[in-house]
């Protein structure tokens, strides 16, 4: 039933990465190990995309610890910041959003591709509309700087 | 660039973008299968937990029956050591007795060895006495015999026999004086009538 909201959502919020298929499983594993624990206090559909959430900022944390140890940033954001001249607006906002910090990502997804209202991002996210606002303004903002260059 | 833009592209490259669609069936069983793993390890996890807590119990337990019998032991071995020195006591105070009393007869033996040397040592007064007896008894002998031979005084020398005779009669004096007084008697026959009848007395 929520399949496909779980796999569009978490397939944006890694930035349309190939790794979506195991978080979306992750997602429903942890559904299914902890339903009984759901209390109704929100719907089914805030809870699981709390826990989708909840998955990707796992797998970021992973992601990062995988790459801190691996020592290949430098040499990954080089390449990123030479696509970048040589693309269209585009690819360069897809290659931007994968550039940003998750926690920038996650909000503008949730605001601009999920559409949600700041309540929503509020219930689902845990963090308080003040912090939401500070990502978006921030977030957009690293954006506009790439895509303002390019234009110029 | 306005947010409105930046919605619009952002909405372009998610279309793009399309994830890869998974399979509800392939999904469902590969949940099930996380599932039941989990469940398999926490199975095994709790097995191993188990084991290792029955393990340290019977570790615990064997630990302590090895100590229970450790302990059993010594106090038999301290038993046995306590008996045996009760029993070297006994031997020893006996010993001790032993060595007691043989230092005592040593000690009785010595003094005696110490009063029979000295007894030894010592000269019998009763020898003393005999032998101034015979030295007296030969003195009037000799008194005697010069008085009956060179004197003339013969009464006074068998009277001095006869006294020889009666003073000292075992010595070798009192047998010289019995021989002079029976060649007297013999020599002058009544003469002496009445001192033979002493002499007779005395012999």
């Amino acid at each position: 039933m929520y399949q496909a909201y779980v796999t569009t959502l978490t397939h944006r919020l890694l930035g349309w990465s190939d790794e979506t298929e195991d978080v979306v499983q992750e997602v429903f594993f942890s559904v299914h190990k902890h339903l009984k624990k759901f209390r109704h206090e929100s719907s089914l559909k805030t809870w699981i995309t709390t826990i989708t959430i909840n998955k990707c900022r796992s797998y970021h944390r992973r992601q990062k610890i995988k790459e801190t140890l691996m020592a290949g940033l430098r040499q990954n954001a080089r390449q990123q910041n030479h696509q970048l001249q040589n693309t269209d607006k585009h690819e360069q906002l897809k290659i931007m959003i994968q550039k940003l910090k998750p926690k920038y990502r996650e909000v503008i997804i949730m605001r601009y591709l999920e559409e949600m209202e700041l309540d929503q991002i509020e219930t689902v996210t845990g963090l308080s509309k003040s912090l939401i606002n500070v990502r978006l303004h921030r977030g957009k903002k690293k954006l506009k700087e790439v895509l303002d260059d390019g234009v110029d | 660039m306005s947010d409105h833009k930046i919605k619009e592209m952002l909405h372009t490259i998610d279309k793009q973008a399309t994830p890869k669609s998974i399979s509800s069936g392939e999904l469902l069983s590969n949940v099930y299968q996380q599932s039941s793993r989990q469940k398999k390890r926490r199975k095994n996890l709790s097995l191993a937990a188990l084991l290792v807590f029955a393990s340290s119990i019977g570790l615990l337990w064997i630990d302590q029956v090895r100590q229970t019998n450790k302990i059993v032991r010594e106090s038999k071995t301290i038993e046995q050591l306590r008996y045996e020195i009760s029993l070297l006591t006994q031997e020893l105070n006996l010993t001790q007795q032993k060595v007691d009393e043989m230092l005592l007869a040593q000690r009785h033996k010595d003094r005696m060895n110490h009063l029979n040397a000295e007894l030894e040592s010592r000269v019998d007064p009763l020898l003393i006495i005999k032998q101034q007896d015979e030295e007296t008894a030969e003195t009037i002998y000799a008194q005697a015999k010069r008085k009956f031979n060179e004197l003339n005084l013969k009464q006074s020398a068998i009277e001095d026999y006869i006294q020889v005779i009666h003073l000292f009669p075992d010595t070798p004096a009192a047998d010289k004086a019995r021989k002079e007084l029976n060649d007297v008697e013999t020599d002058q026959k009544g003469v002496f009538d009445e001192k033979k009848i002493q002499y007779s007395d005395f012999s």
